[in-house]
Formats: structure tokens, sequence, C-alpha cells
């Protein structure tokens, strides 16, 4: 899989490169800001672009929106957005122009190579991912206030957390050692209760639990 | 010309006589506006009474040096030969307020007078109301100032974290990630990655070690003001003479900002005046801490400007203290903070 790093500071590109090629992928290229960056991507086409939230000249929120414009320009292309901070709303505004080859990750959750490649692998086979940081935050928010989470078990609880953070039902099924069968049942249940809209597509039932969550905001 | 500045003299006595006799109207008009009960606009009292209705108030503030208006804002007095005249009213030899007025009424000066000596007492109690307006509004501002100044204080904090000890932390996380990822297939290649890990984790602790510094330095936390007067001129970059007498321990707040000025004096020092030697001497007296720094170089600092020196002076004055610069051209700069203790 063919993938490039965005980020100002050298050693993050440089060790993100380096975890990145250990874990088995291409780095095709390296970018310092997101002007750098889309011309990258516009010459590589990767499957993922790994892009810092923070970047020059602003130093705001620049790989965020490098991340959207990449989105609409090259949708083919996935994103995973890295941030220091928990922030959900940037998460949310990310999944909003569409939850498919998609992520947002804190950057702390990088030294976990496994993990990293697997979140990179999700989002360039066309998934999403969510840091469970970032769902937490959202669950959090959402229980604060009488809302149907309430009537939710503890298990449809991680289900849906798992699910918010971008898993297929396989995935949640071996997280949480049950069968994909009783995945499936909770996550039935889970809509009812919540009212949404019944999906067998991944995508859209990420989005649909995400802007449920996000709905208290 | 000059015949016909001669031939008008019988008119000018004549229109000085006239003048007199209206002063007299307008003066006695004056008092009894001034001294009735109900509320006068000062101003116009006294523009109606000059025949100015252009005349502009402005009072003296002692402590400032200046001039305010009614509503405290500062004015500056008109320059001589331009399109407005200033004239200052006295009372037992401190000004009180200037007359802001046509330069015409200048020649008039007996009413001028007359109207100042009238007004004398009104202009005293509405000049210190302004007084008090003035430093309303100066409280205001440093207020104001302290909050942007601890805000900045913040922003630098925060990216200073963010671009140096955080991302130097992660770095070493995904360090110890590769390092972990290779233990199993080539031990060899571990020992290059954790090494890298240490040193960068010995670099992060640095920074973090070097920022709290920044923020408040230990030696000031542990060992109170004398220590760290002590310990920041030993680090100055030009040679400091120390004469330190001040109790083991002074409020925390009165530390930290005699602290923060001698710091900052002796960085300004460093940086502008080309001194070669600086001396700071610490005393407590009275329950004031007396903080003066002084250096040998080249004088001629703003005393009042420079954001740096305000910033100084707005710390000292929000816990009752006052600042002071003095800095004659080619005699050294002395800067002097009292801070009370109570």
């Amino acid at each position: 899989m063919r993938v490039v790093v965005a980020n100002d500071a050298v050693i993050l590109r440089e060790g993100l490169s380096r975890l990145l090629a250990e874990g088995g992928f291409d780095v095709v290229g390296l970018a310092a800001d997101a002007e750098e960056l889309c011309a990258l991507v516009e010459r590589t086409e990767p499957d993922v672009a790994i892009v810092d939230i923070r970047m020059p000249p602003t130093h705001t929120d620049e790989g965020l929106r490098a991340a959207k414009l990449i989105r609409a320009r090259w949708p083919h292309v996935g994103i995973l957005v890295l941030s220091q901070y928990v922030q959900a709303r940037y998460a949310v505004e990310l999944l909003a122009a569409g939850t498919e080859r998609v992520g947002y990750m804190l950057k702390d959750r990088v030294s976990d190579l496994d993990e990293l490649s697997a979140s990179v692998r999700r989002i360039g086979e066309g998934g999403s991912v969510l840091d469970p940081a970032v769902v937490a935050q959202l669950v959090g928010q959402r229980r604060k206030g009488d809302t149907p989470l309430e009537d939710l078990t503890e298990r449809e609880l991680e289900v849906l957390a798992l699910m918010a953070e971008g898993r297929s039902n396989r995935a949640i099924a071996e997280r949480l050692f049950i069968t994909e069968h009783t995945v499936e049942k909770h996550v039935k249940n889970i809509f009812a209760t919540l009212r949404l809209p019944q999906s067998g597509d991944d995508h859209r039932r990420v989005l649909a639990v995400v802007t449920f969550l996000n709905a208290s905001y | 010309m000059r015949e016909l500045v001669f031939a008008s003299i019988p008119v000018a006595v004549l229109a000085a006589l006239l003048q007199r006799r209206l002063a007299r109207g307008a003066v006695a008009g004056l008092v009894v506006e001034l001294e009735g009960v109900a509320p006068v606009d000062l101003r116009e009292a006294l523009a109606r009474a000059l025949g100015d209705p252009s005349l502009e108030l402005a009072y003296w503030v002692p402590a400032g040096a200046r001039y305010v208006d009614a509503g405290g804002q500062p004015v500056a007095l008109p320059q001589p030969e331009s399109e407005r005249a200033a004239t200052v009213v006295e009372r037992e030899g401190e000004p009180i307020a200037a007359l802001i007025h046509d330069p015409a009424l200048a020649e008039n000066s007996e009413l001028v007078q007359s109207v100042c000596a009238a007004a004398a007492l009104t202009l005293e109690n509405a000049r210190l109301q302004a007084e008090l307006r003035a430093r309303l509004a100066e409280l205001q501002a440093s207020r104001a100032r302290l909050v942007e100044a601890t805000d900045t204080e913040r922003r630098r904090i925060e990216r200073d974290l963010h671009d140096g000890t955080q991302q130097r932390l992660v770095s070493i996380a995904m360090a110890l990630g590769l390092a972990e990822s290779k233990l199993a297939a080539d031990r060899a290649a571990v020992q290059p990655v954790l090494r890298e890990a240490r040193d960068a984790l010995t670099v992060a602790l640095a920074e973090l070690r070097e920022l709290t510094q920044g923020i408040r330095p230990a030696i000031l936390v542990e060992r109170g003001l004398a220590a760290a007067l002590d310990d920041l001129s030993r680090r100055a970059a030009l040679p400091v003479r120390l004469d330190v007498d001040v109790p083991g321990r002074l409020p925390e707040q009165v530390e930290s900002a005699g602290y923060f000025v001698a710091s900052e004096a002796l960085a300004n020092a460093a940086k502008h005046s080309h001194a070669s030697e600086v001396r700071l001497v610490a005393s407590h007296e009275d329950g004031v801490l007396v903080l003066e720094v002084a250096d040998d170089g080249i004088g001629g600092a703003s005393t009042s400007g420079g954001s740096g020196v305000r910033g100084l002076a707005d710390r000292v004055e929000a816990l009752g203290g006052r600042l002071t610069v003095s800095s004659p051209p080619g005699r050294g700069t002395t800067l002097r903070a009292e801070i009370p203790c109570a």
C-alpha cells in the first residue's frame, strides 16, 4: 500500500516514515506543510495520506483543511488525520464529508505499530477510523443529557463505541470475544433504541452513529 | 503699514476699555452661575464668559504629569504658534487646568485672567473628578494589558510544549514501537533505536526543565527571592554587583514580581545599555520590598513607553507598588520598584 506523510516536525515525519516502512507500507513521499502535501498527492496519488492537523503557516487546522480539499479533489485517496489533542468537533467535521477512506487518530496512538498499520490499511481499503478517545468524548458528552443512550446496556454501549471507531462486525466480534451473529443482534437493538434507520452499509452506519453522538453538541 | 498701526491706536484703546467693561460683566455672570445651586456645565459657562465657543478644558494630573479631559482621556496642549492657544490655570503654584482656546483670546489676557481666577475653585473640583476618571481608565487599561500578557504567555507555553516536548515524546513512542516490532526478527537493529529514544527523552526532559524554569524558577519556589536573585545574577550576561538584604521569605506574589522585575531589567541592560556592569540592590524597609537595578550604560532608555517596562509597571502596580525608570543620556539606566509586602 502506497502512503505519504505530511508533518512539519522533521522528527515525526521521519519517525512515522520509518514506522510505516517497518509496517510494510511503501512511503512514496514526505511533505512539510499543506501546500507540499497537495502537490505530493497530485503527483503520487497514494492510497493513504497521513496528515498532521496542525501545520504551517498558521499552526491551527491546516491539516484538516488540506484533508477536506484532498477528499474533494482526489476522492480515491484515503486520509488519516493525526492530532495532538482529542477534538471530537474536528473528527465529526472530517467524517461529515463522507466516512469512506478517512480517519482521525491521536498522535500518541502511532507508537503501536500494529494499531497504526491496521488503521492505515482500513482506510486504504475504503473504511474509516475514529480514535477511541474521540468516541469516548462523544459518548461522554451525549450521556450528560437526557438521552436514549441511557437505555442501552453496557455491552451495547461497547458495541456502539466500536462501531463509531469504524470497526466492522467481525472486528467487533473479535475484540469482544463474541460471535458475529451476537454483534449483529446488538447492532440491531442499538439502532432500534436510538431510532436510527438500519443500514447494512458500514460507512453509513458509522456516519449515523457519529451524527447521533454529535447531535448534542 | 506702520502708519496704519499708529493711526489705529486710539481705536485700540477704545476697544480695550470696552472689553474691560464687557469682561467685568462676563466674570460677574460667571461667578453667579458657578456659585448657584444648579449643576453647571463648566466648559459651557467658561466658553460663554470668554466668548469662545471652541473652548476646551484640560485638567492636570500630577501623578502622570499630563493633562486629561473631563472623561480622563489624555489631552495634548497645543504647540506654540499653532492654531490653538493654551492658558494654564494655577493654584498655589501648582497647575490645575489649562484652557485651550482661540489664540485671539490671548490679546484679552485680562478677561482670561479674571475668568480663571473666578473659576479656580470649580476647576479644582472638576480636576479632581477628571483625575479620578483618568486613574480609573488607567486601571482598566492596565488590567486589560495584564490579561493580554497572561494570554500571550499561555500561548507561548502551549506552543513550546506542542512544538517541542509533545513532538519529541511522540517520536520516542514511535521509536519504542519500532524497537518492539524489530525485537523478534532483528534484535541487533533494536539497540540503535533504543539509544535514539533515550537521547530524545534526555532532550525532552531538558526542554521541560527549561520551560518550567521559565514559568517559575525552582530556586524562587524553594529558597525565596534572595537566593533566586543571587542565582539570576550569576547567570546574567553582564557582571552584576549584588546587594541583597531581604528576609528569608516574602509573600509569594511579591517574590515573583520582584524576580520578574530583576530578571527583565537585567535582560534589558544586557540587550540595550552597552553597560559594563549592573548593580542590583534589594532591600526590605517598612514592609516594602525595594528593588533597584542600575547599569552604567548609555542611558536614554524610554522611561514610559516600551511594552517591556509597561508590563513590569503593570505587574508592580497590580500589587499596589510603584515602578520608576530614570535614564538620562550618558548616565546609565536605573529601574526602581517598590512593592508593598502587605
